[in-house]
């Protein structure tokens, strides 16, 4: 009998081209990159879009129309809205990813810990936890900076904080439900570490949900940044920031509505992109594909 | 039912307990002097030196800091917030002024959230898939990603500058004028309302999905049920009750948006109170404003979860085990 030669199309195909092969047929998960992929080049590479500095004062009159040399006009103190809401976006960006960086290195590793040690520990996080979540976002973080002053520093701190109790109570939530499986009852019946057991077997299966719900934190931080900045509680003039602009040009709408529309239409777009792509990779990566 | 409302009670105590540290702790943390702080330029100025000298007595500075946190926690207790380092009136009496306003934003935000949102939850939910479903999701997605303020802005420059059809801001109470109170009332409702409707209509469309594809739903359509008995009586009477825990969390939000909202039009409630008590640096009323609505925000998932309790046993038993 013949021996049937195995090809590259007879073996297992990885999770990893499942999904990618999902991600490339889902279309608002790839409006929603596109989108971020431009807003990200926007905040790295600015000066290639811009013609102006954002800090530049191109007319001592102030507050301009939109005209052929100036795109979008001027602001009320002669500087080109056009570069500063393209400048905007870096401020806007950094904060979002800061402040989720610092929630998620803490909530994840705080709710890895509480979920497996369990116990007494278990239930002060959790109650810790708790009374976080018991403060609107937006208000705690107003009282928090109202105190300390508004910087791009105590910004990302605060919004992280404030949110770290989300991925703590989703890795808890998650680790729980993994510590279960045979193979973490199996790594410890070979003499694996605690440690080991939570960084090499628990993490790795609890990545899914996180990365979901780090997108969507994404969008709430740059929310919450951009109405701390109209508050004056964000990232202090003259650097540029959506928020503080739209502020700003409160009260020059008559004369000039971009002032207010630019940087406005920016975070819109901004926050869907993360709304999009964290729904998206939500439909994208079913658990039942890594079974 | 009583035990299950005893356990949720003794779950909420210890959390605004906890709550209650935070505050104090954040406001220990402010870099310098507390009553320095509080007094700003005027620390220096020797009119204010008696003030300033009764003040760090009253909150007993010279007392070790878990001293000092329970003398606060037994004024706070008894309403006793202290008075507002700028106008000197008690802090309570200014919140309780301006509370009626920002109550009245409240339910108009939610009533519209939930005006619009139910509908459109249900016609989504019941065609999922469809070229409606996508629709209502763009709406829902999109409602999440506008920012208050923003959308506030616009309407403001539409509706008050462009058209005149409504005052930009301002506030006529309902029984004195309700003509011009709900001219005044509109446009703020709206702008905290948008973000209502998206979220009503995001996990209400959820529940309502889910619903459909249990297996009762599945076994009431092979019985022969008519399609509407089956939506009525069965769908939409087990999706409705995921409408506690969305209020809850709408409050949750409105809570927050309030004090952007209120800013934006001039509406004379607790979130415009705060925002001037930023401004000028008066932390006695900013310290209870976070309080009182860190207490009312625990009590209202308190009520939701009691509530939720009565209307679906399942949590009832499900409880006993937390």
């Amino acid at each position: 009998m013949d021996k049937k030669e195995i090809t590259k199309e007879d073996t297992y195909k990885p999770v990893k081209y499942k999904i990618l092969k999902r991600v490339l047929h889902h279309r608002t998960l790839l409006l929603g990159i596109f989108i971020l992929l431009v807003a990200i080049f926007a905040a790295l590479f600015p000066q290639v879009i811009c013609s102006y500095d954002p800090l530049d004062i191109l007319d001592t009159q102030g507050i301009r129309s939109p005209s052929s040399q100036y795109l979008l006009g001027l602001d009320n103190l002669g500087r080109d809205i056009f570069s500063r809401t393209i400048y905007g976006a870096r401020a806007s960006i950094l904060v979002a990813l800061g402040a989720v960086s610092v929630a998620l290195i803490i909530g994840v590793t705080l709710g890895l810990i509480s979920g497996y040690v369990g116990g007494w520990f278990d239930n002060l996080i959790c109650r810790l936890l708790d009374s976080i979540l018991a403060f609107p976002i937006l208000l705690f973080a107003i009282m928090i900076l109202a105190f300390l002053g508004g910087s791009a520093t105590n910004l990302v701190f605060t919004i992280g904080l404030i949110y770290m109790p989300y991925f703590a109570r989703l890795a808890r939530g998650s680790t729980l439900s993994v510590k279960k499986r045979e193979f973490v009852e199996a790594s410890k019946a070979i003499g694996s570490s605690n440690l080991r057991i939570i960084l090499r077997t628990i993490f790795p299966n609890i990545l899914v949900p996180i990365t979901v719900q780090a997108s969507i934190a994404l969008g709430v931080s740059m929310l919450v940044e951009a109405n701390l900045s109209f508050l004056g509680l964000g990232v202090q003039p003259p650097t540029p920031s959506w928020g503080r602009m739209i502020l700003e040009s409160a009260i020059y709408i008559r004369v000039n509505p971009w002032y207010m529309l630019a940087p406005g239409i920016c975070i819109f777009l901004t926050i869907l992109a993360f709304n999009l792509v964290g729904d998206g990779l939500r439909d994208v990566i079913d658990p039942k594909l890594l079974l | 039912m009583a035990k299950f409302i005893f356990r949720r009670i003794l779950q909420f105590i210890p959390i605004i307990l906890l709550s209650t540290v935070l505050v104090f702790t954040i406001v220990r943390l402010t870099p310098g002097d507390p009553v320095e702080v509080q007094f700003g330029p005027r620390a220096s100025d020797a009119r204010y030196a008696e003030s300033i000298e009764s003040y760090r007595r009253e909150l007993g500075l010279e007392k070790p800091i878990i001293i000092q946190y329970f003398l606060w926690l037994k004024n706070v207790v008894q309403g006793d917030f202290g008075e507002s380092i700028r106008s000197q009136q008690p802090v309570l009496d200014l919140i309780l002024e301006k509370l009626p306003a920002t109550l009245e934003l409240l339910f108009a935000g939610i009533l519209i959230g939930l005006i619009f949102g139910i509908p459109f939850a249900i016609i989504a939910g019941l065609n999922k898939g469809s070229l409606i479903d996508s629709s209502v999701s763009i709406i829902s997605v999109s409602g999440l990603a506008i920012p208050g303020f923003w959308l506030g802005m616009i309407l403001l420059w539409i509706f008050a500058l462009k058209l005149k059809w409504l005052p930009a801001s301002g506030h006529v109470p309902f029984f004195e004028d309700p003509v011009e109170n709900l001219k005044r009332l509109i446009m703020p409702a709206i702008t905290l309302g948008v973000y209502e409707i998206a979220l009503v209509t995001r996990f209400l469309r959820a529940e309502i999905v889910e619903v459909v594809q249990t297996d009762y739903i599945r076994f009431a359509r092979v019985k022969g049920l008519s399609g509407r008995v089956v939506i009525g009586r069965h769908i939409l009477k087990n999706a409705m009750l995921s409408l506690v825990t969305i209020i809850a969390l709408e409050i949750g939000y409105l809570l927050g948006g309030v004090v952007v909202v209120e800013q934006v039009f001039g509406w004379p409630g607790i979130g415009w109170l705060a925002y001037q008590a930023i401004t000028n640096r008066d932390y006695p009323i900013i310290q209870a404003i976070v309080v009182l609505i860190a207490v009312g925000y625990a009590l209202t998932n308190l009520i939701a979860d009691i509530l939720y309790g009565y209307l679906d046993p399942r949590m009832r038993i499900g409880a006993k085990s937390l």
